[in-house]
């Protein structure tokens, strides 16, 4: 399929049933930059759950008497914010909160998408019509009113950002699934399957939706990379998880008040952690990607 | 064509008039209402009882909604509680400063990203590939916000180049009169923007190179040159058209972040402050006035890729 | 640079709560023309007559009235300070010294109150003159109380019971006198300070109109003839761009008139070359500029666009830079206190806020001292009761003086135990409910527990850092504080005064003093914050004695009523004392002379001038 990887699609070996799956794994793992991505998730995931056990710092206190503690100062090998936490810990905690976020909101985005996706596409007519209205509209806004006006009527903790998040971000699979659906729906065995009088239901989440998988996980990733960017957005304007709970976006943007202090441990490290675990996913789902498009090819 | 054309547009009425209801329903169900807020605390009940008759808010929410909508027919956005203007106006000011703002920035990472993404496309999986790749998903992953300081840090403060403030000037002729003081917020527009166009282009260009239409020009003896550049790209550009359409309300977002960050008087910060004072008139306005964009834009973005791309035009008769 | 990326975050000032001042103060404040005196070895040039200057107002602050009666919506500090530099009130104060008025900058004498302190005199000024050559007289005043009087429900500073309500009868005594009856006695002190300054005599001859082209009369000594005319003055009032054009805003008394106003908030007062009072204008041209945020001032500030302005007080490492670039830099200390209510009629915790040793191990819980000098860099002053701490003056209450519950975190945790609390998995959790001395209190439950939500303002780091402080402390003890940040606005909108069994009423901590929770007109009494029925009470803390004492403030003629009010407060803590910040750190150019930074918020340009 492409030009660099030669004639890819062995296309009619009518190959055993986990031979696609096996193909892709192995394809996944050739690519350099995907696994690049997963190991570097996999060390922000240790550093961030199993850090605290490693370095236990108080992230509930504050300690005013310790504020601005230039690394490696009394112990702080990040050195302490402007309330006088340990911004190493502070770093691990932080990294929960924007993982677990991003992750939540980013699989509940997708899952809402697909299913509302997969409904409209494969049942058409006015049905798809009023529903992908609705899309259209909610692409149409602007996600950051919704996130304005929602943090006015809900308090931010963690279940609720990732419902907010969630909430906001669905168009975009939802989209993406319904082309799928679309034309799964016209394909033989769909059809095959409603004439032999199988129900609507069956037809959508035993075949639209398992068809359409590789794009719904490949957009899973992306979708989680966003969701850990928005946290970050939403965190900057003020709208973030409420102390003494914070997340990257939230310590970044307190940070840049200090840039001017010099104080740069309060800036890069959370800024970096950001674009790291955000290159990550998106490396992955790249990684995916390709595999996902070998694999149809072969079907 | 023409029905084609019916049909588009009757769906974007609807999805207007579905915006409305969304945005006003949203606003309205905040608990509280923004009387207190716009008075101050020193506001005698009295007051709020007044001011929330005269903005309706003592009304049922259908009879709001119709007060707004009717006021919209006639061309009424209503009027900002704390501006002393009406929002058309306030709009009518902003719009043409955030517009230069963001269609500079749009532009310049269009000019960057297409060669970029054809060039990766046809070199997949080299070492440049990866290592343009990694450049991309970096500066994808970086929040606006950083970049715009690292710009700062680096343009304004380290190597004194560029002023750090976007030009103040109230029309768009001295806006350009400070240009250099567009140089960074429009570069920080436009590097987040390359990330996202860059790769479209490259996948768009993976897909086109395996075209039937791409061998057989081969085949005919076309130059490789002619082939990516004339074939390949034209073709490749149409899922960025379709995507610049949808992409307005997220150079929004983008553009209130920068607007902020270097206090550049635009749609954004209006927005922004807006949001702070809970001027519900203003906020009602813009994101309307955002929604509607959208939604011609990707009106336009549909006739345009029927134009540049003859396959889509089939399937559109 | 700019050193607060943040962006504009920081912007909404709170507006709303300077509208307090701004009405009470509708009449503005000014200083006893002290200030930097001319010659000021600081500014070491001689005074120069005429020039511009430009002021830097505050972020989002867009001026939007200039009729000297205020209606609803238009009470911003800035259309105060404008209006009294063209219209003069009756009387002005200068927060620096609050015991009088600024006589100099007002339109009358002082007045004079009967022995009974039932009514009180007043003449006005010999020298002024309206700028079509009419005589500032008496007349004038009385057509100001008469529309007032007809349209008092549409007058944005109108409480009931107080003016005009508290007006018994108004009297021309001649040209230039006259006397108001009171219905009560009324201490002279709060009643020209929180009344009178209210007053502005405004150019009958010119303004006694029905509608447009109609003739003067004297329509607004009958109820109807005075609502036309109110009408007719607020539906020029609203067309903001003919401020500069306007014939009728052309009849000023004051020592400036507008030259320009925008709708975007730029304002530009020029020297009223017809004014006749002893208080004219140094300079030829004072602008007053808009900006959308704080950190869009200090770059403007940084190149030198503004002869006065501010620095964010995280700005305040860019001291020496601003400094040496001409600038002096001044913090701007408020008239007002800081402060976060309970909200008393909360269902849930109400019954727990009405405990006072509550309250007192919740304030012994914070640490202002340390607020003050870490999180907010010196620019706060810790405040311990309900009269401004700085300056002191004679209204301080002895026990208000000196913190009465310092922060000590053991004796908070012990007040707590020995009324019945005990603390499980960190939280305090009622386990001897009942009304005796050892128990947890009247109308707490058991198993109780100290869980409190806070809605706070967002945008400022200081602030968030100081809720993080406070939930940190309170914790130590057995509090569970958990913290909501929104726009300033929606803060206020969330924190109304309720009932119980109102919707409204699920909110039970509110902060809003990112610039001062409320700055008070020159008498600092309590009878709109935290007197039982005030509207401003936000909480509604209820307290027999308070209410004794804030009347006795308001009209007793005992000069001890302030500082028994304000010692009985800061014992009875009706809400959290929190340290008050500066009303902004200014920079002001050293060739500026003769300004001063009125704690009130208020400002006197014509007493500005240039030196070489």
């Amino acid at each position: 399929m492409t030009a660099s990887v030669p004639s890819p699609v062995v296309a009619a070996q009518p190959a055993p049933v986990v031979g696609p799956y096996r193909r892709m794994v192995r394809l996944f793992f050739a690519n350099r930059l995907a696994v690049t991505g997963l190991v570097l998730l996999a060390l922000l995931l240790l550093f961030c759950f199993v850090g605290p056990l490693v370095h236990p710092t108080d992230q509930i206190h504050t300690q005013l008497a310790d504020a601005n503690l230039a690394p490696g100062v009394k112990g702080h090998p990040l050195g302490t914010d402007d309330v006088g936490r340990d911004v190493l810990g502070r770093l691990m905690v932080g990294g929960q909160t924007s993982l677990e976020i991003g992750i939540a909101a980013g699989l509940l985005a997708t899952l809402i998408g697909t299913v509302w996706g997969a409904v409209a596409g494969y049942t058409g007519g006015w049905l798809d019509a009023i529903m992908m209205r609705v899309v259209d509209a909610g692409i149409a806004i602007p996600a950051l009113f919704l996130l304005l006006v929602s943090a006015t009527i809900f308090r931010p903790t963690v279940t609720t950002q990732i419902l907010i998040i969630g909430c906001v971000s669905w168009l975009v699979p939802a989209r993406l699934v319904r082309a799928e659906a679309l034309s799964l729906r016209s394909r033989d065995f769909v059809q095959a399957m409603m004439a032999m009088g199988g129900s609507h239901r069956r037809a959508v989440f035993r075949h639209i939706i398992p068809n359409a998988i590789g794009t719904v996980v490949v957009n899973a990733t992306f979708q989680v990379a966003d969701a850990i960017l928005l946290v970050a957005y939403v965190s900057f304007l003020g709208l973030g998880v409420a102390p003494p709970a914070t997340d990257w976006g939230a310590m970044l943007s307190n940070g840049i008040s200090y840039t001017y202090d010099g104080y740069w441990w309060l800036i890069f490290p959370a800024g970096i952690a950001i674009i790291l675990v955000v290159s990550a996913f998106n490396c992955i789902g790249d990684g995916l990607r390709d595999s996902f498009e070998v694999r149809l090819q072969g079907r | 064509m023409t029905r084609f054309l019916a049909k588009r547009i009757g769906q974007a009425l609807v999805v207007v008039a579905l915006v409305t209801v969304i945005v006003f329903l949203l606003l309205h169900t905040v608990p509280g209402g923004p009387a207190r807020g716009i008075l101050g605390p020193q506001a005698t009940a009295a007051a709020i009882a007044a001011f929330n008759h005269e903005h309706g808010f003592d009304r049922s929410l259908p009879e709001q909604y119709w007060m707004y909508v009717s006021g919209l027919l006639h061309g009424d956005l209503g009027a900002s509680y704390t501006l002393n203007q009406s929002v058309s106006s306030l709009i009518e000011q902003r719009i043409p400063k955030t517009l230069v703002l963001t269609g500079l920035s749009t532009l310049v990472a269009l000019l960057v990203a297409i060669p970029l993404g054809v060039w990766q496309g046809r070199r997949r999986k080299g070492l440049t590939d990866y290592f343009i790749t990694t450049l991309v998903f970096i500066g994808y992953a970086t929040p606006v916000f950083f970049l715009a300081l690292i710009l700062v840090i680096v343009f304004a403060e380290k190597i004194p180049i560029l002023p750090v403030q976007a030009p103040q000037a109230e029309t768009l002729a001295g806006l350009f009169a400070d240009s250099r003081g567009l140089v960074l917020p429009i570069l920080a527009g436009a590097i987040a923007s390359v990330a996202v166009f860059s790769r479209y282009m490259r996948s768009a260009v993976l897909d086109n190179l395996a075209e039937d239409y791409v061998r057989t020009a081969r085949a005919k003896g076309a130059s490789e040159r002619r082939v990516v550049w004339l074939h390949i790209m034209r073709n490749s550009l149409t899922p960025i058209v379709a995507m610049l359409g949808y992409q307005l309300p997220v150079l929004f977002s983008g553009a209130l972040v920068i607007e902020s960050v270097f206090n550049y008087p635009g749609m954004g910060l209006l927005f922004w402050n807006a949001a702070q004072t809970s001027d519900y008139p203003i906020l009602l306005g813009a994101v309307l006035v955002i929604a509607v964009a959208t939604v011609i834009g990707s009106l336009i973005a549909d006739i345009l890729q029927a134009f540049i791309d003859p396959r889509v035009r089939g399937a559109i008769k | 640079m700019n050193r607060s990326l943040r962006p504009s975050l920081r912007a909404a000032r709170p507006l709303a709560v300077l509208g307090v001042a701004a009405t009470l103060l509708a009449a503005g404040c000014s200083s006893g023309g002290s200030g930097t005196a001319p010659g000021d070895p600081a500014n070491g040039g001689t005074p120069q007559q005429g020039g511009s200057v430009t002021f830097a107002m505050p972020p989002n602050a867009t001026p939007n009235w200039i009729f000297p009666i205020a209606t609803p919506g238009h009470t911003q500090a800035y259309n105060g300070t404008i209006r009294q530099q063209v219209f003069l009130p009756l009387y002005v104060y200068d927060g620096t010294d609050t015991s009088k008025p600024d006589v100099k900058a007002g339109a009358a004498e002082l007045p004079k109150y009967s022995e009974d302190g039932k009514s009180v005199t007043i003449t006005m000024k010999d020298d002024l003159t309206w700028a079509n050559g009419e005589k500032v007289t008496a007349r004038d005043v009385e057509f100001w109380f008469n529309l007032i009087k007809a349209n008092k429900e549409k007058w944005a500073t109108y409480n009931e019971g107080q003016f005009p309500d508290n007006i018994a009868k108004f009297t021309l005594v001649d040209d230039k006198t006259f006397t108001m009856d009171l219905t009560q006695a009324y201490n002279p002190d709060w009643f020209t300070a929180n009344q009178l300054t209210r007053m502005s005599p405004m150019p009958q001859k010119a303004w006694d109109i029905q509608e447009a082209g109609g003739q003067v009369g004297d329509y607004d000594r009958t109820p109807e003839g005075a609502k036309k005319v109110f009408d007719y003055l607020i539906g020029e009032a609203g067309k903001l761009s003919e401020y500069a054009t306007n014939p009728l805003w052309k009849v000023a008394d004051g020592p400036f008139t507008i030259k320009e106003f925008t709708t975007t908030g730029q304002v530009t007062l020029a020297k009223n070359p017809k004014y006749t009072g002893e208080d004219a204008a140094h300079l030829d041209t004072v602008t007053l500029k808009p900006f959308t945020s704080a950190q869009a001032e200090l770059n403007v500030l940084r190149s030198g666009g503004v002869d006065y302005g501010y620095l964010p007080a995280l700005a305040l490492s860019q001291q020496k830079t601003i400094e040496s670039m001409g600038y002096k830099v001044e913090p701007w200390d408020g008239w007002a206190i800081t402060y976060i209510p309970y909200n008393f009629n909360n269902p849930e915790m109400g019954p727990v806020f009405k405990q006072l040793y509550i309250r007192q191990a919740v304030q012994m819980s914070v640490d202002q001292d340390t607020i003050a000098r870490v999180i907010w860099h010196d620019q706060a002053t810790p405040g311990y009761g309900p009269v401004p701490q700085v300056p002191p003056g004679s209204y301080l209450g002895e026990k208000q003086k000196t913190n009465p519950y310092l922060f000590d975190l053991d004796k908070a945790k012990a007040l707590l135990t020995s009324h019945g609390w005990e603390i499980q998995n960190g939280v305090a959790t009622c386990t001897r409910p009942g009304g005796g001395d050892d128990q947890c209190g009247e109308g707490v439950e058991q198993g109780t527990q100290l869980k409190f939500q806070l809605l706070t303002e967002s945008g400022s780091t200081e602030t968030d850092n100081t809720m993080q402080e406070l939930q940190s402390s309170l914790s130590k003890i057995g509090i569970a504080l958990s913290i909501k940040s929104e726009p300033l606005n929606s803060v206020l909108d969330h924190s109304p005064v309720c009932k119980p069994e109102e919707a409204a009423c699920s909110w039970q901590l509110s902060f809003f003093g990112t610039q001062g929770s409320w700055y008070y007109p020159a008498y600092p009494s309590g009878e709109d914050i935290f007197a039982g029925d005030a509207g401003t009470n936000l909480g509604s803390y209820s307290d027999p004695k308070a209410d004794e004492l804030v009347k006795a403030s308001t009209s007793s003629t005992s000069p001890t009523a302030m500082q028994d009010y304000s010692s009985y407060l800061a014992e009875n803590l009706p809400v959290i004392w929190m340290p008050n910040p500066a009303y902004q750190v200014s920079a002001i150019k050293k060739t500026l002379g003769g300004v001063v930074q009125d704690p009130m918020a208020g400002m006197t340009p014509q007493r500005w001038y240039l030196v070489k």
